[in-house]
C-alpha cells in the first residue's frame, strides 16, 4: 500500500496533459486524467482521487461545472481542487463562494509551482488548518 | 317707377281724396241747408195758404191774382208747382214752372194727415219733388187740399259752386305737396345718412357720416359718428388682438412642433405629465416600446397600455402629485414581460423658465440600454475569449519550456514531443494574431483594401493547393471545379485569399474521415460565386445562428475536440463585406457544411450603390 497521492488533470488539450502528468508523475505523484468535465464525472470514483487540477473552458462540460457538480454530488469528498483559467479577478470567479477547497491558478501556469501547492496541501499543517 | 315718385303718387292722390271728403262734406251741407229751407219755405207758405179763404184760391176775379202772385213771387229755382184741388184730388187750380206736371195723388181722408209732406219721383226727368199740402177749410168744413211742391235739390257740384270749390281745393291741393316737400326736406340727412351707412357698409371701409343737420337729428348724427368712431377703433384693437393671437399661435405651434420634433429625434422614450401627473406627450419610441400609438399612451388609461408594475407604480406616484415635490430617480428594470430589455427610467422635473413657481410637470425619460449591455457582455466575452485564446498557448509553451529544463524533460522523446507541441501553439498564437489584427483593422476602418485587378481563378488555386499540402496526411478527396477562364476581379489579393484559405481551411479541420473538400466558382455577368464545401459534421441550426460571430465555437464534442479559436469565419465574413459582398452558409446543403461566397463584380456594385 503506497501512500501516494493521486491526482486528477481534466484538461482537453492533449499536450497539456502531457506535460503535466510527466510534472506530477516526477513528483512522487500518481496522476490520471480526463478530456473534460463529463469524464472525470464518471471516473472520480474509480479513481478516487487526492487532489483535481483542472482547466475552466472544455467542451462538453466546463470546469466551473464540474466543480460544481462535484460539491453537490460528492460532500463527504472534500478533495482539493486547482482550477487554471486564463482569468481569475473575484467577477471570474465568484461562483466558487460556497467552495472552501478550491483554488485558482492564472494561466500561464508554472509546474513547479503547481506542485509546491500540490504538496503544501497535503502537508500536516495545512491538513490540520483544514 | 322710382321710390320718390310713388311716394309723389301717393302724395296727390291723397290730396286729391281730400278734396273729395272736404268737397262730399262740403256738399252735404249745403244740400241738406237747402233741403231744410225748403221745408221751412214750404211748410210756411201751405200754411199760409191754407188760411186763406178758399174762394181766393179757385179761379176767377181776385183769386186768380193771388195764385200769380204766388206764382211770380217765387223766384225759386226749386218751385215746382202750387195746386189747389178738391177733396178728392181733382185739381181745381194750378200754378207750375215750366215742363212741370204735377203728380197725381190721393189726398188723405184723415184730419190728422191732411197737412203733410210728401215725395214723389216724376217719371219724366227723374226729378223728386218734395210736396207740402194742407187742408182748405170754410168754416170748419173741408173744401179741398192745397199742394205745393218743390224740386228736390241737386246734390253735388253745381256750376255756381265751382268758385268755392276751387276755393277749397286750392289750398289743399298747395298745402299737401308742400307738407311732402318739408317732410322730404326735413328727412333728407335721414336719407343721407341712410345712403353713407349703406356705402360704409358696402365699401367696408371707415367713414364718418358726413351730415350737417341740426337739433335732434344733428345730435343723433354726432352720436352715431361718436359710435362709428368707437366701433372702427375697438374693431381695429380687435384686429390687432386677433392677429396677435394668429401670430402667437403659430408661434406656439412652431414651437410645440419644434420641441416635438426633437423630442422624436431623441434616442430615448419620452413621457411627459402635467402638474396633475396626466400624461400629455408621448413620443414615437415610448409607444413603440408598449406596442401601442402614442395616442392611446396620451388618452387611454395607463393600465390599458402598461401591464409593468414598475412602470404603473412610477406614473402612480407622478398622479396626484399636488403638492409640487419633484423627485429625480433612476429605476433599472427588465421589460421581460414586453420585450427582453433592460431599461433604464430617469425622472425630472419641469419647471417654468419665466418664475420659480412650482414644477409645472414631469419629464420621463425610458432609455433602452438593451444594446449597451449587450455590448458591455459582449466586450466581456471577446477579453475571456482573447484571453483564453491567448493564454492558452502561452500555458502550453510554459508548461513545456519549465518541463524541458527539468530533469524529467530530459528524454529526447519529450524533447521532440515539445518541439512540435511548441511549434504548433506557435503557429495557433501567430494565427490568432494574424486574425485579430485584421479584424481589428477592418473593424476600426483603418484597414483599406489594396484593390487591384486580379484573376481571383489564380487565387483560388493557390489556396486550393495550400489547403491539399495541409491535409496531405487526411484521407480527403479534393475537388476544384471551376471555369476555364474568368475575368479578372477588382479585390484585395491578399485579403480574398485569407477569405478563401479561412474556408478551405475549416473544410479539411471539420471533415470526416475519407471526406470531400469542393471548392467550386461559377462567374455570371453580375458576380463571382465562390462555395466551398464540406462532407463533415455539418452545421447545426443552433450553430449556424451564431456561427459568423467572433470566438464563438460550437458544443459540438466532434468540433470543440478540433482546436480553433473562432475567429476565422468572422474574419471572412468582414473581409468579403468588405468588398461589398455577402458571405452565407448553405442551409440546403445537406452531408456537411457549404459556406458561399457572392461578390459583385465592380461595375455592377456601382451600380447596386447608385
Amino acid at each position: 500500500m503506497t501512500d501516494r497521492k493521486r491526482i486528477m488533470i481534466v484538461d482537453d488539450h492533449a499536450p497539456v496533459i502531457r506535460v503535466m502528468r510527466l510534472g506530477l508523475e516526477s513528483a512522487g505523484f500518481d496522476v490520471c486524467s480526463a478530456n473534460d468535465g463529463s469524464e472525470c464525472l464518471v471516473k472520480l470514483c474509480d479513481e478516487q482521487p487526492d487532489f483535481l487540477v483542472t482547466d475552466i473552458d472544455m467542451p462538453r462540460m466546463s470546469g466551473k461545472e464540474l466543480c460544481l457538480l462535484i460539491s453537490e454530488r460528492f460532500p463527504e469528498r472534500r478533495f482539493p481542487i486547482v482550477v487554471l483559467s486564463s482569468r481569475t479577478e473575484l467577477e471570474h470567479r465568484d461562483w466558487t463562494r460556497d467552495l472552501d477547497n478550491l483554488d485558482f491558478m492564472e494561466k500561464p501556469v508554472s509546474i513547479r509551482r503547481l506542485i509546491m501547492h500540490i504538496q503544501q496541501s497535503f502537508s500536516p499543517m495545512s491538513q490540520n488548518d483544514g | 317707377m322710382s321710390r320718390t315718385n310713388r311716394v309723389g303718387l301717393v302724395v296727390v292722390l291723397a290730396s286729391l281724396i281730400a278734396i273729395g271728403v272736404i268737397s262730399y262734406l262740403v256738399f252735404q251741407v249745403q244740400y241738406e241747408q237747402r233741403v231744410g229751407a225748403i221745408r221751412t219755405q214750404g211748410v210756411s207758405l201751405v200754411r199760409a195758404l191754407s188760411g186763406v179763404p178758399f174762394e181766393q184760391l179757385i179761379p176767377g176775379g181776385k183769386q186768380q191774382s193771388v195764385m200769380q202772385v204766388l206764382k211770380h213771387g217765387t223766384r225759386d229755382d226749386d218751385f215746382a208747382y202750387v195746386s189747389i184741388v178738391d177733396r178728392d184730388g181733382l185739381t181745381i187750380n194750378e200754378v207750375l214752372s215750366s215742363a212741370m206736371i204735377v203728380p197725381a195723388s190721393n189726398m188723405p181722408v184723415e184730419p190728422s194727415a191732411w197737412l203733410g209732406e210728401t215725395q214723389y219721383r216724376l217719371a219724366q226727368g227723374d226729378q223728386e219733388i218734395i210736396e207740402f199740402h194742407a187742408p182748405l177749410l170754410n168754416d170748419g168744413e173741408l173744401q179741398g187740399f192745397v199742394r205745393l211742391g218743390y224740386r228736390q235739390p241737386p246734390f253735388g257740384l253745381q256750376l255756381d259752386q265751382l268758385p268755392f270749390l276751387a276755393a277749397v281745393a286750392l289750398p289743399v291741393f298747395l298745402l299737401v305737396p308742400l307738407f311732402y316737400l318739408l317732410l322730404r326736406f326735413e328727412v333728407r340727412p335721414l336719407r343721407q345718412a341712410k345712403d353713407e351707412i349703406a356705402m360704409m357698409l358696402d365699401d367696408d371701409t371707415h367713414r364718418r357720416v358726413e351730415i350737417h343737420a341740426s337739433g335732434e337729428l344733428g345730435e343723433f348724427m354726432q352720436r352715431f359718428n361718436r359710435f362709428v368712431d368707437q366701433s372702427k377703433s375697438r374693431v381695429e384693437s380687435l384686429e390687432e388682438d386677433q392677429n396677435q393671437l394668429i401670430t402667437s399661435t403659430k408661434l406656439l405651434t412652431y414651437r410645440k412642433n419644434r420641441i416635438e420634433s426633437v423630442l422624436e429625434a431623441l434616442p430615448e422614450s419620452i413621457l411627459i405629465l402635467d402638474e396633475g401627473g396626466t400624461i400629455t406627450f408621448a413620443n414615437q419610441k415610448l409607444a413603440a416600446m408598449f406596442n401601442v400609438s402614442p395616442n392611446v399612451v396620451v388618452t387611454q388609461p395607463k393600465e390599458q397600455w402598461c401591464d409593468h408594475p414598475d412602470i404603473l407604480h412610477l406614473l402612480d406616484k407622478h398622479q396626484g402629485n399636488s403638492s409640487g415635490r419633484a423627485f429625480t430617480e433612476t429605476i433599472r428594470f427588465n421589460l421581460s414581460a414586453i420585450v427582453d430589455r433592460s431599461i433604464v427610467t430617469k425622472t425630472y422635473p419641469l419647471f417654468s423658465l419665466t418664475d420659480g413657481s412650482p414644477p409645472v410637470g414631469t419629464l420621463i425619460i425610458f432609455r433602452d440600454e438593451s444594446q449597451e449591455a449587450l455590448a458591455r457582455q459582449a466586450r466581456t466575452d471577446f477579453v475571456s475569449h482573447l484571453s483564453h485564446e491567448l493564454k492558452s498557448p502561452l500555458n502550453v509553451l510554459a508548461m513545456y519550456s519549465e518541463t524541458l529544463l527539468t530533469d524529467a524533460g530530459k528524454s529526447d522523446e519529450f524533447r521532440i514531443e515539445s518541439a512540435n507541441v511548441i511549434s504548433d501553439e506557435v503557429r495557433r498564437l501567430n494565427s490568432l494574431i494574424n486574425g485579430l489584427l485584421n479584424m481589428t483593422q477592418i473593424e476600426s476602418g483603418s484597414l483599406a483594401p489594396d484593390k487591384s485587378l486580379v484573376k481571383i481563378l489564380d487565387v483560388a488555386r493557390a489556396a486550393f493547393e495550400e489547403a491539399r499540402q495541409l491535409a496531405v496526411d487526411k484521407d480527403y478527396s479534393f475537388e476544384f471545379d471551376v471555369p476555364s477562364e474568368m475575368s479578372p476581379m477588382l479585390v484585395d489579393k491578399d485579403l480574398i485569399r485569407i477569405a478563401i484559405t479561412n474556408l478551405l481551411s475549416n473544410a479539411v479541420k471539420y471533415n470526416r474521415e475519407g471526406g470531400t473538400v469542393r471548392l467550386q466558382i461559377e462567374e455570371t455577368e453580375d458576380a463571382v460565386q465562390l462555395r466551398v464545401a464540406d462532407s463533415g459534421f455539418g452545421v447545426s441550426e443552433i450553430d449556424a445562428a451564431k456561427i459568423f460571430d467572433k470566438f464563438y465555437r460550437s458544443e459540438d464534442d466532434r468540433i470543440r475536440s478540433i482546436s480553433g479559436h473562432g475567429l476565422g469565419l468572422a474574419l471572412t465574413k468582414q473581409i468579403v463585406e468588405l468588398h461589398q459582398g455577402t458571405l452565407s452558409l448553405n442551409h440546403d446543403h445537406r452531408d456537411g457544411a457549404e459556406f458561399i461566397i457572392n461578390l459583385w463584380k465592380e461595375t455592377t456594385a456601382v451600380k447596386q450603390a447608385i
